[in-house]
């Protein structure tokens, strides 16, 4: 799977890159806006992260370019500036989603393997890892076709950390899309942790082959369980 | 004591100094007048009289007064002969029964080689009556001077201090983070128009260095934001890779302490842009609406510390403001009435139709009112908190010109009210 960054910051571009090639991807970078709108048109990409302030033109108008040359590529916009314009007008081009600088890794993550999966899954909403079967449209989860009974912010919780498989989820990342944006470090996500303790036990009681290992009070990382 | 008021006082006493100098001088001047006057009128009556003696000598006999308005009588030597000798003295007056100044000349003169001396007098003045009659003219005078300057001043002050009043109403109004411009106002008065282009151009100076410090810490701010998620980023790929058990939580340590910074960079970077008065989408905004959302958002926190709610809406509470920064307004109150509550807590809020109030338990002591909602001031014991909650708060309240107080009886209670 191949996945194109056009951006002009060096720093961004590496951790990008390395967070993406630990995911599995093939990361190819662009500096500006020409040479990205290059590659998307000579070579085919799954998903292509824009940043929209590029030296040489406005990512919105690459966008715009990308779909009169009629090539169909997934987008993901990235953006520093925290416009409800440029975000409505993104997505009305076509954009797949619009993330706002800075973002934590498992954010970026968790938003391109939902695309990537929309893509080759065909728009299937079904995710899976291990013995867990979450249905994102249905926003059920279960195992051997039994229900497991999970309550909002735990089904959250798991499809976030499913979406960072074997990747640090941030906890800030994790508060920030399960409890939204008014909850902050300031708060001690101790009301995390209670959340967390229940899903495992829900876990354990349906015999899912998945850990959720705490790292070092900053955040979680689930992985495939063999020894269960 | 006023202006005006301390120059009356001033001026008062320096025109009664004046007016007494003035009155004593006067009072020697006409007194020299009146006694040459009568002077002239003794020296008159002398010849009268001299005459008369050539004519009729027995009136030489006189040696008293007797009703007479002078006496003479014969002396065996004279030490000066012919010069006039003017004298003031008293003469007892019949009528009146008392004496009465009346000034006398005194002379010597030669009848048939007989030596007579020959007094006349003439009543004077009362010095007594001058007096009085002139401390009474003066008196009036003075009171005349004193309160014809006070009607005037009175009446030209209101005129004249307009601009100055203008200017103090200027000063009293004045807020550095404000967005108007200063309006210079209109005198003719050179005092004035100095005092008021150089206040014009202080405030005009003040207002460039607020704001090119508030926006260097934007800057700064926004500047710090790219670095700060880069190097948290790096550390959390660096955290995945195979490190050593203790380097594992040193590099944790640095992500707690630079996500830590980087929350404070984005309290930072809103508080400047409430005070920039970048919000600028305004709409109705229903406040029990976002009491009823924020509270939902809330529940988790709520419920790890066990405590209890209760939200009274008494009235509908509709303001028009940015809805971010409506949901910014409460959320910073509510987490506050969260985090610095107890375990098994409470918290009540009411809504009417001006105001809303958020009371909750926690430390039994108030809180410093006049630090509460100053940058950084921390008063809790919450390690995480970065002291600027409040801060932000207080920059929404000042954006609308709502108001907001702390109370505190047991509880604590912060009330917004428009």
């Amino acid at each position: 799977m191949k996945i194109l960054v056009i951006e002009d910051e060096q720093d961004l571009i590496d951790i990008i890159a390395v967070s993406l090639e630990k995911e599995g991807y093939l990361v190819e970078c662009a500096n500006n806006f020409n040479s990205g709108l290059q590659k998307i048109i000579d070579y085919e990409y799954d998903c292509v992260l824009l940043d929209i302030m590029l030296p040489d033109g406005n990512g919105l108008t690459l966008i715009e370019e990308v779909k009169t040359q009629g090539k169909e590529v997934n987008i993901i916009i990235i953006s520093a500036k925290d416009s409800l314009d440029d975000k409505v007008y993104g997505l009305n081009l076509g954009a797949d989603d619009y993330l706002l600088k800075p973002f934590h890794i498992a954010e970026l993550t968790a938003r391109i393997n939902s695309v990537v999966r929309r893509k080759v899954l065909n728009g299937s909403s079904v995710l899976e890892f291990c013995n867990l079967k979450l249905d994102l449209q249905n926003r059920t989860a279960s195992t051997n076709n039994t229900g497991i009974p999970l309550n909002r912010k735990e089904f959250d919780i798991i499809t976030y950390l499913v979406l960072n498989k074997n990747r640090l989820v941030n906890k800030a990342a994790l508060a920030e899309r399960v409890w939204g944006n008014y909850i902050d470090e300031s708060d001690d996500f101790e009301f995390m942790y209670a959340q967390i303790k229940n899903l495992r036990k829900k876990l354990r009681q349906h015999c899912i082959q998945l850990e959720i290992q705490s790292i070092y009070g900053i955040g979680y990382k689930i992985t495939a369980n063999e020894a269960t | 004591m006023k202006l005006l008021n301390y120059m009356s006082l001033y001026l008062a006493v320096a025109i009664l100094l004046i007016v007494s100098v003035w009155g004593t001088i006067y009072y020697f001047i006409m007194l020299g007048d009146v006694k040459r006057d009568v002077d002239e009128g003794l020296v008159n009556s002398k010849y009268i009289i001299l005459r008369n003696v050539a004519a009729n000598p027995h009136i030489l006999d006189k040696s008293a007064f007797f009703g007479n308005n002078y006496s003479i009588r014969a002396i065996s030597k004279a030490n000066n002969l012919a010069k006039d000798h003017y004298q003031d003295t008293t003469r007892f007056i019949q009528h009146e029964i008392k004496y009465e100044p009346v000034r006398m000349l005194k002379t010597v003169f030669k009848h048939k080689n007989k030596l007579y001396e020959l007094r006349v007098f003439a009543s004077m003045v009362e010095e007594d009556d001058l007096i009085s009659s002139l401390f009474k003219g003066l008196i009036g005078l003075y009171m005349a001077i004193i309160i014809s300057s006070l009607i005037v001043q009175q009446l030209l002050v209101r005129r004249i201090w307009q601009p100055f009043r203008q200017l103090l109403d200027k000063l009293r109004d004045f807020q550095l983070d404000s967005h108007q411009d200063i309006l210079p106002i209109s005198t003719k008065i050179t005092e004035f128009k100095e005092m008021n282009d150089v206040i014009t151009s202080q405030m005009k100076q003040a207002m460039e260095t607020y704001n090119s410090q508030k926006q260097f810490l934007e800057n700064a701010a926004h500047e710090l934001q790219t670095p700060l998620a880069v190097s948290i980023n790096r550390l959390e790929l660096l955290i995945e890779e195979d490190l050593k058990e203790e380097d594992r939580k040193h590099v944790a340590q640095v992500i707690r302490t630079l996500e830590r910074l980087s929350r404070l960079n984005k309290s930072l970077l809103l508080l400047t842009k409430i005070e920039n008065r970048q919000f600028i989408r305004k709409s109705p905004v229903s406040i029990n609406d976002i009491f009823r959302y924020l509270l939902t958002e809330f529940r988790d926190l709520i419920e790890q510390k066990a405590l209890t709610y209760s939200l009274h809406e008494e009235q509908e509470l509709q303001w028009t403001m940015n809805r971010d920064l409506a949901i910014v307004l409460i959320s910073n109150l509510l987490k506050n009435a969260i985090v610095h509550n107890h375990q098994h807590g409470k918290i009540n809020i009411y809504i009417y139709d001006q105001l809303f109030a958020i009371e909750n338990s926690g430390e039994s002591t108030a809180l410093d009112e006049k630090e509460l909602f100053k940058r950084f001031k921390k008063q809790g014991k919450n390690k995480n908190s970065i002291g600027l909650g409040l801060a932000i708060t207080k920059a929404v309240v000042n954006t609308y010109g709502l108001g907001i107080k702390y109370r505190f009886s047991t509880t604590h209670q912060f009330i917004v009210s428009s």
